[in-house]
């Protein structure tokens, strides 16, 4: 079976887990494409490839695949991080609250539970996620999954910033799972008709909202494994974070290649 | 010593000059502003909807229109006009006469929402003086007090720190209650409430009542706020149907007539409000209705273009093209207006009364001539859309279509 993994920093400790975990599972192989940041959103179709006019992210193609994406050249996609974040809606909610969130500390302003969610769409179905899964779907019918960026390190609650506040005054307000559903919702609706969405496991899952601090801890920085993310980062898994969330989609790819056969 | 008193004036106090050998695209000397706005200026807009038109090119224009109800991030801006966002300095939805401007700012400056502010329909609550800004409505009467209060508050900070507030002149026709005498933007029934004539009522207000009112509007602004300055303007749209028993034509003369009189009043009574004639430029016989749509309602983005020309010859602002609307700013034809100009009250030319002179004799005929002749240039009638009204104005027609069930 192959497999295209396409990402963005997030894909890091999938590549540190598949050099690890890759002796079980001979029958698979994985190429990954990898570039830092928003650079994946230059990612167009051209001449029946995911192909980058721009010369960072087409270097970053170069250099983690090989070149241009060639949809032929494998049988399943799965986009990883890819700017489809909880990060943004976090954002909405320190500065706005809807009706029906408890929450009431900071400075915000209301707003119903319509035009929140209409806000919170609007974050969805602007990310560039959604723009390279519906290019390579105009490609290609063969299955694509999208795995979206973990949820921050629960020490990011700890923080008494205001940077960050949203995912703390979430957590305490008791509105982080009414803002976890909405976003699991909104993917699924708007991501129905161009890729399978695999959810952050469970098990790695502290809440809601917030990742166990301890698959935060020792996170590298994509192009340099040999060097960890500096200070306090929420952001961004390790290896062991990896292996979990490459596993649960192998498991998945195996099981839709079976069911496929 | 002349022979008469109209021997002296200058072009622009004769039609034939001033009007018949101009179209709207090349008249000048319309308006003398009293003040200027510049990028400096914290503009707020509030009124009708083509109150929305100036906003949108004084943003254009590099000036500071206020918003103080920003809308969410991640709204698409289309989606945000639909809540009521990005059309004004507040999400207040159109305010169509002057009554419900003033019972905003009284609303405004007690902190308090009015008791009567809820309106039901199908078990959703809306806020009866905005039904608009919430399209699917809040699901209890008390957040739609919550949510007004708030808006409150904003239309306070608004009012507190604004310079210049334009405000468009929409309609003498309302919908009031009869217990509480609270004006209504809609009438009750169209996007919520219930039509009870046991407690609504029809109102078509006259001009003393009209003026009244925005004389007690701007007491309450500069007591507030002394140094604001206010811009009134008169929308040119029609009405879409009366609920008064006149022809809906006669009615709108009625309603235009009594809301122009009251400007040019305030205008002449009081050094800090201006009247910009962007209704004469629409609606007169000068431009022979070639700046309405096909249902001589709706204003072609041509005849807001044309409005706008002579908004920034009067007022120039420091970029020299209208981005993103394709309209050039032709050079000023005549000489700089002094950077504040204060018209002496009272100051009027010859009236509809004036003994007629050659240049009137010489107009009838040229008028004449006029109605055989064209559509001024650039504003032909039947010509393709404009393709880039990225910021299409949203005017609430509920009310009037309310009027013709």
């Amino acid at each position: 079976m192959r497999l295209c993994v396409v990402g963005n920093s997030h894909s890091g400790p999938w590549k540190l887990a598949w050099d690890v975990m890759s002796s079980q599972y001979p029958d698979v192989s994985i190429r990954f494409f990898a570039g830092p940041g928003k650079t994946l959103r230059n990612l167009e179709v051209v001449g029946g490839t995911l192909y980058s006019r721009d010369l960072e992210l087409k270097r970053y193609l170069k250099l983690t695949g090989g070149g241009p994406i060639r949809p032929d050249d494998y049988d399943m996609f799965c986009f990883v991080g890819c700017g489809v974040v909880m990060l943004p809606l976090m954002k909405l909610y320190e500065g706005w609250r809807a009706d029906s969130h408890r929450g009431r500390e900071g400075t915000f302003s209301m707003v119903s539970d319509a035009c929140f969610e209409a806000s919170a769409r609007g974050m969805v179905t602007s990310s560039h996620g959604l723009a390279i899964c519906r290019n390579l779907r105009s490609l290609t019918s063969k299955p694509i999954f999208l795995v979206p960026q973990p949820m921050p390190s629960e020490a990011i609650v700890q923080r008494r910033s205001t940077k960050h506040a949203g995912w703390r005054m979430a957590l305490e307000a008791g509105d982080d799972r009414a803002m976890a559903d909405l976003f699991a919702r909104l993917l699924a609706e708007e991501y129905r008709d161009v890729a399978t969405l695999l959810p952050q496991p469970p098990s790695t899952l502290a809440t809601p909202l917030l990742t166990h601090e301890r698959y935060s801890r020792d996170s590298r920085i994509l192009f340099k494994p040999d060097e960890a993310h500096a200070g306090n980062e929420f952001f961004h898994m390790n290896a062991e974070f990896g292996e979990i969330s490459l596993a649960d989609f192998l498991s998945v790819a195996v099981g839709a290649r079976s069911a496929a056969a | 010593m002349p022979n008469s008193p109209y021997e002296n004036l200058p072009g622009r106090s004769f039609w034939r000059t001033a009007v018949s050998e101009k179209t709207p695209d090349t008249v000048d000397a319309l308006w003398s502003r009293k003040f200027t706005i510049d990028a400096e200026t914290k503009v707020a807009t509030a009124g009708s909807c083509f109150a929305q038109h100036i906003a949108r090119f004084l943003r254009q224009r590099g000036s500071e229109v206020i918003d103080v109800e920003p809308p969410p991030p991640g709204l698409p801006v289309e989606t945000a006009r639909s809540f009521g966002y990005l059309l004004y300095s507040a999400r207040y939805g159109n305010i169509y006469s002057t009554r419900q401007l003033l019972q905003l700012t009284k609303e405004a400056y007690a902190g308090q929402p009015l008791a009567d502010c809820v309106w039901e329909k199908n078990g959703r609550y809306y806020d009866a003086f905005r039904p608009s800004v919430e399209p699917q409505g809040l699901s209890t009467p008390e957040l739609v007090i919550a949510h007004r209060r708030q808006h409150l508050e904003q239309v306070r900070s608004m009012l507190d720190s604004v310079s210049v507030f334009v405000f468009t002149m929409g309609l003498t026709e309302a919908w009031i209650s009869r217990v509480t005498q609270h004006v209504y933007p809609t009438a009750p029934g169209t996007i919520a409430g219930s039509y009870d004539p046991n407690v609504f009522a029809f109102k078509n207000f006259t001009f003393e009542e009209t003026y009244a009112d925005f004389v007690e509007f701007r007491s309450i602004l500069k007591k507030h706020n002394p140094s604001a300055r206010i811009l009134v303007t008169v929308s040119p749209v029609p009405l879409t149907a009366t609920a008064s028993d006149k022809h809906v034509l006669v009615a709108t003369t009625y309603s235009k007539s009594v809301l122009r009189a009251v400007a040019g009043q305030l205008s002449d009574e009081f050094a800090d409000v201006d009247y910009f004639p962007s209704y004469e430029l629409i609606a007169s016989p000068f431009s022979k209705a070639a700046y309405y749509e096909e249902n001589l309602r709706a204003v072609r983005e041509e005849g807001v273009r044309s409005v706008m020309r002579v908004f920034f010859d009067e007022a120039p602002a420091r970029v020299d093209t209208a981005e993103g609307t394709g309209a050039a700013v032709p050079p000023r034809t005549r000489g700089q207006k002094p950077a504040v100009a204060v018209a002496a009250p009272g100051a009027a030319g010859a009236g509809d009364d004036s003994p007629e002179t050659p240049e009137d004799r010489a107009a009838r005929k040229a008028r004449r001539r006029a109605r055989r002749g064209e559509a001024p240039s650039g504003a032909a009638k039947g010509a393709p859309p404009q393709a880039d009204k990225e910021e299409e104005v949203v005017c609430e027609e509920v009310l009037l279509e309310a009027f013709s069930r």
